[in-house]
């Protein structure tokens, strides 16, 4: 049964989900239910104990969102060999400490308020990207150390594009 | 009355002046730029027209290629809607030159209004109380800096033909406002192609309350009441109510009557919108009058039972304004949500992508303007706002309730949306109290959301139901999705991946 299990992450939230048979487990607890028909590419539709409900999930980098009864979720799964991998080499991965600041929707570079070698503060604006003609700060996630600018004045950025890796 | 009516604007405002249209019996005729080929307002108008390419200077925001489309529609009037070239009084003046009625104001009750440095002069001489400041526009920096030292700060710096917080920098101290200076200036020249800033006292902590007003070209002014837009981010509104919970029936005479000596100073023909500033002693001052309708129209015609879109046509055809201010009688409560397509953790940055899925909540006094459909794209070249929810109630207390449910009703995919955070904020108990003034998004709300703990309501069962998913399907997506999916990704799971600036500022 444990090589069957999943986990499944909600916001901060994991949860172990097992299938014995025709029922499914969370966290050891037994919530039957099962998939309904759906012809709908993005959305799932679901019956799990005595509640129907419908999930329009949407992939991202991190995993999928979605949002639901006013709420937006943010979910990432792991099966048993996925997690074993990740405890092999994952450590590495995990305390990497250059991180990129990634530009958050697509626009012209306005303004670069930075320069390698600069210590920047969490917060502190990196530089100005105008966007549906409004001007946009971009900011330091957490502070640092610029290490490189990857874009320059003028300049066109596509969404998720590297503009400044801080260390 | 016309026969057929152009409407030079896109997205849910375009569809909103559409259905008052053909509500009356008049053609409409849409416009469209090659990045809206599949969007929504083409396909609800009589006919439509492709203006140009997606850049809106090429495109919504050309006179020459909107009154071409005019002419070769037959229409009889334009129909500017809001934003785009809405205030822009050589427009007005353009479409008037070319034989077609603006339907807005006169063009120079739009360039008195429209300049925020004449609109404060005419309102000194009706008596209207404008808020302490400059009559012209700055020359420099320096002088900025000047002048900011004259009436202490923190001063808000203003672009003198803006709108919608577009060029507007708040400066607390004297070190930022060179910065502040040439940050309005560029984005005023970028969304106004005018670059003139002016500077005013920035009011700690004021309400922002407007009047709408309707006005015929018979001399007839009459307001309807207000709309508490106090509800800001940025300076960009994002709930809107009326009526206000800080007005007393006496203040709101007073205030009404000022708006109406207002439109009438500068001849102001059409519906327009007396915005006032109202500070926590109940002083109010004139902020600025907008000449045109206003995105957040729809909560007066929820409690009036009026509509604003179908007088502009009457008053643009030269109607009398028949209502009469008695006749005025709101009834009940009105709430509106902007749901824009945007990132709110990312601090409301447009977020931009295709609506793979699309439910609409609908109901008991629930009122949607919606501008895009199922499949459409949210494209960086337009403004993010893709819809407006408005509830109505008898009270505020169920039309907040009625707006919380719509709000949980809706579905969407594809952008990430203000749905959340408008839920958030009409669920506060600031906002339940009507304890709060125009900072209150900013430096409160919007903080307290992105800190705001993970709901349990439901996980487990979502957990099971996108367990089942995976050991069904071998991912989240439904098995039909997979067969037909060229764009989904199955792999690229990542624990690590999450460790991008989304959510780093989530922590």
């Amino acid at each position: 049964m444990a090589n069957d299990a999943v986990y499944v992450r909600l916001d901060n939230r994991e949860y172990t989900v097992a299938f014995e048979k025709d029922t499914v487990t969370v966290d050891g607890k037994p919530v039957p239910g099962e998939l309904l028909p759906t012809k709908h590419k993005s959305c799932l539709k679901a019956r799990i104990q005595d509640q129907i409900f419908d999930l329009p999930l949407e992939l991202t980098d991190e995993g999928a969102r979605f949002l639901f009864s006013g709420r937006e979720y943010v979910v990432q799964f792991e099966d048993q060999r996925q997690r074993l991998l990740r405890s092999f080499g994952g450590q590495s991965e995990e305390r990497r400490t250059a991180l990129s600041i990634k530009a958050p929707m697509p626009g012209l570079v306005v303004k670069i308020e930075t320069k390698v070698g600069d210590v920047v503060t969490r917060g502190q604006g990196v530089m100005v990207v105008e966007a549906m003609k409004m001007e946009n700060e971009v900011r330091a996630p957490s502070g640092g150390t610029v290490k490189e600018i990857r874009v320059r004045e003028k300049q066109t950025v596509e969404k998720g594009e590297v503009l400044v890796v801080i260390e | 009355m016309f026969r057929k009516v152009l409407i030079a604007n896109r997205g849910e405002i375009a569809i909103r002046i559409m259905r008052a249209c053909r509500e009356m019996g008049i053609r409409s005729v849409a416009v469209y730029s090659e990045a809206d080929r599949t969007a929504l307002h083409p396909q609800m108008a009589d006919e439509a027209h492709l203006i140009g390419p997606p850049p809106a200077t090429e495109s919504y925001l050309s006179f020459e290629r909107l009154l071409d489309a005019a002419k070769k529609s037959g229409a009889e009037a334009i129909h500017p809607g809001y934003g785009f070239l809405a205030e822009n009084a050589n427009f007005a003046q353009a479409v008037n030159d070319a034989g077609f009625v603006f339907v807005g104001p006169p063009a120079q009750a739009m360039r008195a209004m429209g300049s925020k440095t004449e609109a404060r002069r005419l309102m000194k001489s009706a008596n209207v109380p404008i808020i302490p400041g400059m009559e012209e526009t700055l020359a420099s920096s320096s002088e900025a800096k000047k002048v900011a030292a004259r009436i202490g700060y923190p001063v808000l710096l203003k672009a003198a033909l803006g709108g919608g917080g577009k060029g507007m920098r708040i400066v607390e101290k004297e070190q930022d406002i060179e910065r502040a200076f040439d940050a309005a200036t560029r984005e005023a020249q970028g969304a106004f192609s005018d670059g003139s800033i002016y500077l005013e006292k920035f009011l700690q902590g004021p309400r922002h309350i407007e009047f709408q007003v309707l006005a015929d070209e018979h001399g007839h002014v009459i307001h309807l009441g207000e709309r508490e837009c106090s509800i800001q981010r940025r300076h960009q509104k994002i709930i809107e109510e009326t009526p206000s919970i800080a007005l007393t029936a006496e203040l709101r005479r007073e205030m009404g009557a000022a708006a109406v000596r207002a439109a009438k100073a500068c001849g102001y023909v059409n519906a327009g919108t007396v915005e006032c500033m109202l500070d926590s002693n109940g002083s109010f001052y004139f902020l600025e009058m907008n000449t045109r309708l206003q995105v957040e129209h729809p909560v007066t015609e929820m409690v009036t039972g009026i509509d604003l879109v179908k007088w502009q046509l009457r008053i643009a055809a030269g109607e009398k304004l028949t209502l009469q201010q008695e006749q005025i009688i709101p009834r009940g409560h009105a709430i509106e949500a902007r749901l824009y397509a945007e990132d709110v953790a990312a601090g409301f940055l447009p977020s931009t992508g295709t609506i793979h899925y699309l439910r609409m909540p609908a109901g008991p006094g629930i009122r949607e303007d919606s501008g895009v459909a199922e499949g459409n794209e949210v494209s960086r070249y337009y403004d993010p706002l893709m819809s407006k929810l408005i509830a109505w109630g008898e009270n505020r207390g169920e039309a907040i309730n009625r707006l919380a449910r719509a709000l949980r009703e809706y579905r969407i995919s594809g952008v990430r949306t203000t749905i959340p955070f408008c839920l958030f904020v009409i669920e506060h108990p600031n906002f339940q109290s009507g304890d709060f003034d125009t900072r209150l998004v900013d430096t409160r709300l919007h903080r307290e959301f992105l800190e705001l703990p993970a709901s349990s309501e439901m996980e487990q069962a979502v957990a099971a139901a996108l367990a089942l998913s995976i050991k069904q399907n071998g991912s989240f997506w439904p098995r039909e999705a997979k067969s037909q999916g060229s764009s989904m990704r199955e792999s690229g799971w990542k624990w690590t991946g999450r460790r991008d600036t989304l959510s780093e500022t989530r922590k």
